[in-house]
């Protein structure tokens, strides 16, 4: 019987065989020539871009901000103060009792009742 | 210190290991171990690794293109990007660079799948000792963890890998 180890051996020996056809040539000097744009050139002109925008957005000119009027206050503060015309809708019978805690009375005065009286 | 003569006659003897090895760092795609084989080589020739004597140089080289190929795939989103502008002639002449895999018999892509299954440390260690012949010690110094590391991957690898292959069997 072959030691795990042996057939280890011969399955990595047929690849190793395998792989070895396609090894490229070994190449002294710089890589081949690739015709495409250099990637630092690249990373670096997009982290520019990515600043340059961020930038332009957070830190404008001071004529280019926004400010506020009065007109724009008066619109603002009669938007807050609107209320819907169906908003009694809303108002449902009952709904206070949603919007308080009852109190619980004291109840140290009021006799029991005798034994054998409740069903 | 080597002389750089030297230096490329080692590299040349060293390179369809070097190659070897690359594919295995590179999920066996042949363009990216490529890639990374010439990588390496540029960062030995320009200085930026040198080998100090303190291992092997197979050891030396086989850790340079592990990190290479490292690195080489936490910026494949940047490569994603790139812009092809050569003329047609030269995509033609590179026809044989495209991305594909290395063409394998069934045997060899039984022994591939069960070694996909591994953790990745495992499944360094383990080839660098069965298709790379190297001590347990010296795969340890490839993939950078202590030799009692490199020995409790190379066991819990081994018998992993020989249950995975009976499965392919079977199936």
């Amino acid at each position: 019987m072959r030691q795990p180890d042996d057939e280890l051996r011969q399955r990595f020996e047929e690849l190793r065989a395998a792989e070895a056809r396609g090894v490229p040539a070994f190449h002294r000097g710089p890589p081949p020539a690739r015709h495409f744009v250099a990637l630092r050139f690249l990373a670096a002109a997009s982290a520019l871009f990515v600043l340059l925008t961020f930038l332009a957005f957070v830190i404008r000119p001071r004529w280019q901000r926004t400010t506020f009027s009065g007109f724009d206050r008066a619109v603002t503060r009669s938007i807050s103060s609107w209320r819907p015309p169906t908003e009694f809708l809303l108002r449902t019978p009952g709904r206070e009792m949603l919007a308080t805690t009852p109190l619980i009375p004291d109840l140290t005065d009021v006799p029991l009742p005798p034994k054998g009286a409740l069903p | 210190m080597m002389i750089r003569a030297e230096v490329e006659q080692q590299l040349e003897e060293l390179h369809p290991a070097s190659f070897a090895w690359a594919l295995a760092c590179c999920s066996r795609h042949r363009d990216d171990a490529e890639d990374v084989l010439q990588e390496t080589y540029l960062k030995i020739f320009e200085g930026k690794a040198r080998f100090e004597g303190r291992s092997t140089l197979k050891t030396w080289l086989f850790s340079v293109i592990r990190r290479t190929a490292a690195s080489h795939r936490r910026l494949r989103w940047l490569r994603e990007l790139r812009v092809v502008v050569s003329d047609v002639s030269e995509v033609a002449a590179h026809d044989e660079s495209v991305e594909q895999l290395v063409i394998h018999g069934q045997r060899t892509s039984a022994l591939l799948r069960a070694m996909g299954r591994l953790a990745r440390r495992q499944r360094e260690v383990i080839e660098l000792v069965f298709y790379h012949d190297m001590t347990i010690e010296q795969a340890g110094s490839v993939i950078g963890v202590s030799i009692g590391t490199a020995r409790v991957h190379y066991q819990r690898g081994k018998q992993r890998l020989l249950a995975e292959l009976k499965l392919e069997e079977m199936q």
